[in-house]
């Protein structure tokens, strides 16, 4: 369990009430994960969503053995693992390249606790909603700039696009 | 910058359930939740080029494809707009008209063919729905992030699949 006081730190959950807060604490847990862990794998289903405290944790793709990307890292008071609550799979790895305070939310736990607050509900799923929306907005902000600079509008240009849609 | 009315050709307001279950953010909900955004959904033609909305400026509706498309760009530093992507049949752009005001745009959204027919919400509209009826607003919520969800899923596969196969980039692999 993580103590309420501790999640009205974060800036992501400012929306919520100190009651929601509270019932969101009794299913949550704080997690010291190791440098190099992985802490979820691309292409699987995920049953918690994740919430980052402080370290680094970046979102990797396998192209294969030998080849993995850094697609992004994750800054501190932000979810990862979104996917979990819409029942999709994630589309990449979440590793630790430092060691990592993470709290992690069960979505099992999390529907028992929807199932009887459907405000609470309500609320959680538009705070994802919005937070999907400012990942775009800054992904989108960071390839403006590539494109706006000369140096980087030659060939690659059209692989880079073909991402951001 | 551009014209902000787009001109429809025609405007119809009576939508058929079945109409909405080819969008695919609704596909999987109940009848009963398909039933109240039905009242709310609207159904207009367009021109080709027709502007939607505007990066960084607020969107009134959720646009979704029926038929034709919707290309998004981006707005370059000389004013020049680079398209980066098509919606088509079945998707959905404009989504920060059901998200609070300070959201805005984060493409420029243009029809991409003559007679392109969209159904449209009005997002205040189905922002009400949100407030009135929670248990509705989640499965909603739940369908957008789904659908958005596995569209970047897909993008980011064939990204991978298209920097990895690229000459330049492949001499570093």
């Amino acid at each position: 369990m993580v103590k309420v006081d501790e999640l009205e730190q974060f800036e992501s959950l400012k929306v919520f009430s100190r009651q929601e807060l509270n019932e969101l604490s009794s299913i949550a847990k704080l997690y010291i994960f190791s440098k190099d862990k992985k802490i979820f794998e691309q292409n699987t289903y995920l049953e918690n969503i994740y919430l980052m405290v402080q370290g680094e944790i970046s979102l990797t793709f396998e192209v294969n053995k030998d080849i993995v990307l850094i697609l992004s890292n994750i800054r501190p008071g932000t979810f990862f693992g979104i996917s979990s609550i819409c029942g999709v799979k994630t589309a990449h790895n979440a590793y630790c390249s430092q060691a990592s305070e993470v709290i992690v939310f069960p979505v099992k736990g999390l529907e028992d606790i929807f199932s009887k607050d459907k405000n609470l509900a309500y609320k959680f799923h538009y705070e994802m909603l919005k937070f999907y929306h400012k990942v775009t907005q800054s992904r989108t902000k960071d390839i403006l700039k590539v494109l706006n600079k000369k140096e980087h509008t030659g060939e690659i240009l059209p692989t880079i696009v073909d991402f951001i849609g | 910058m551009f014209p902000l009315n787009p001109r429809k050709i025609r405007k119809n307001k009576m939508i058929d359930i079945k109409e909405l279950k080819t969008i695919n953010i609704f596909r999987e909900l109940k009848e009963d939740i398909l039933q109240k955004v039905v009242s709310i959904c609207t159904s207009n033609t367009y021109k080709s080029n027709e502007i939607l909305f505007e990066y960084e400026q607020p969107v009134n509706s959720l646009y979704m494809v029926l038929k034709g498309g919707i290309e998004l760009f981006l707005p370059l530093k000389n004013n020049n707009l680079i398209k980066v992507y098509e919606a088509k049949e079945g998707e959905t752009v404009g989504l920060s008209s059901i998200l609070p005001d300070e959201y805005v745009a984060t493409f420029t959204a243009k029809t991409s063919d003559n007679n392109t027919k969209l159904l449209e919400i009005d997002g205040t509209k189905l922002k009400e729905l949100f407030n009135k009826d929670k248990d509705a607003a989640v499965y909603i919520i739940k369908s957008i992030l789904k659908a958005y969800t596995l569209k970047k899923f897909r993008q980011t596969t064939l990204f991978i699949s298209t920097i990895t196969n690229h000459p330049e980039i492949k001499k570093f692999l």
